[in-house]
């Protein structure tokens, strides 16, 4: 090393320590100032509610993994179909009051068969004529559809609704009236039992 | 997932609407114009007690099917004028029968139940005469207030399968008398079928069908050849 070199170092050598001795040295504070800072502090402290407020809306960067989002969206719609006011596929006892109502329910099959069909819902007066009644499920993908009907004991009225537009009377019925509108409805007889 | 916390409430905000529609209830399927059409309709039978449910099952039926809003009134008045007098044929019906039970104290007679009102209703309106269902309602044994919903029900299948009133009115008259449970009663139309597509005439082949449900028989009838066990 050139003795010009050596000069340098020696002098920046010097510099570094002397600045870690200043890093090193006892910082120097008034008598009390720790107990007034702590004090102010306190005094100017936000309350939970202001902490919790900023938490929700300070901005964040989100990281998510299409995993992750799936799962976030099942438990969501699982907490929508599960809560008691979200209503949930049209259930019987929604519509007019039938008689029976209070005692056991009595499971009912019904069936269509249309094998052409997209979909099939059940409506009636047991679920007020909702056109989004009850989805009947083509298990065996051979067009009968079917669906099991928990229904208090009593006379109700009913139709299929194929496609979301075609309405039809069900040819198993028992019965099949004059709907008055040009139609015809089905009749089912629920009973306790059968 | 960093913060599921916000992503979670972002999709429930999202998925509210779907669930507020689905809680819809089924007064808000139908337009405004059908509700001014029957109000009028349903505020006099709901002064009148009559089967108020019933009524709002045809409107919400009317509007889900497309109905014009003055069809709809149309069907909805005739429903509850059918309500109204057959109705009041019943209290009448059972005031009668009351008092006589009772050597003509006054005793409060059974009131039927909005079932009954339409299930009669819909018996009378199938070509069912009003006396035959009267009679069907004195049938009851005293102190019973099972429902008749489900024998006006069978009567009218009975007769739009081609039995005579007289047999049907019966038959069915000793099905109330005798307390024969619904759920057999219920399967009277469903037998009646399977011996009429075998050819066999309606009187007869409701004959069968008493057999094989062994029922018991109307006064005056042939019991006929007991069903094998």
């Amino acid at each position: 090393m050139s003795p010009a070199r050596k000069g340098d170092t020696r002098r920046e050598e010097a510099r570094l320590r002397a600045l870690l001795e200043s890093v090193r040295a006892p910082e120097w504070a008034p008598p009390g100032f720790a107990a007034r800072v702590m004090a102010r502090v306190r005094r100017e402290g936000r309350p939970a509610w202001r902490r919790a407020l900023d938490w929700l809306l300070r901005p964040r960067a989100v990281r998510v993994t299409p995993a992750g989002a799936l799962l976030a969206g099942a438990a969501a719609a699982l907490v929508l179909w599960a809560a008691p006011w979200s209503g949930g596929p049209a259930q019987p006892g929604e519509g007019p009051a039938q008689a029976g109502a209070g005692t056991a329910q009595v499971v009912t099959r019904f069936v269509f068969v249309a094998p052409q069909a997209g979909s099939v819902h059940l409506t009636g007066d047991f679920v007020a004529w909702d056109q989004q009644g009850v989805p009947l499920d083509d298990a065996r993908g051979n067009g009968v559809w079917m669906v099991d009907l928990p229904l208090d004991p009593g006379v109700y009225q009913y139709a299929f609704v194929v496609d979301g537009l075609e309405w039809s009377p069900d040819p198993l019925a028992v019965s099949q009236v004059d709907d008055g509108f040009g139609r015809q409805n089905s009749v089912v007889i629920v009973t306790q039992g059968a | 997932m960093s913060h599921p916390v916000p992503v979670l409430a972002l999709l429930l905000a999202s998925a509210l609407p779907a669930a507020a529609a689905r809680q819809a209830p089924p007064e808000a399927r139908v337009d405004a114009a059908v509700w001014t059409a029957v109000e009028p309709v349903l505020s006099a039978a709901r002064r009148d007690s009559l089967p108020i449910d019933a009524l709002r099952s045809k409107v919400f039926e009317g509007a889900a099917k497309g109905v014009a809003p003055e069809r709809i009134r149309v069907v909805v008045q005739e429903m509850a004028d059918d309500f109204r007098s057959v109705r009041n044929a019943l209290r009448g019906a059972g005031a009668r029968a009351a008092g006589d039970a009772a050597a003509g104290a006054p005793v409060p007679a059974p009131a039927p139940a909005p079932g009954e009102v339409v299930a009669a209703a819909m018996a009378v309106r199938q070509g069912i005469p009003l006396d035959a269902v009267l009679r069907l309602w004195r049938a009851r044994p005293d102190g019973v207030a099972g429902s008749l919903e489900v024998p006006l029900v069978v009567l009218t299948e009975i007769v739009r399968r081609g039995v005579d009133v007289p047999q049907a009115e019966a038959l069915m008259g000793t099905v109330v008398a005798n307390r024969v449970p619904a759920h057999v009663a219920a399967q009277l139309p469903g037998r009646l079928d399977g011996a009429l597509a075998a050819g066999t005439p309606p009187g007869q082949a409701l004959d069968a069908a008493v057999r094989a449900l062994n029922l018991p028989r109307p006064p005056g009838r042939n019991p006929g050849r007991r069903p094998i066990r």
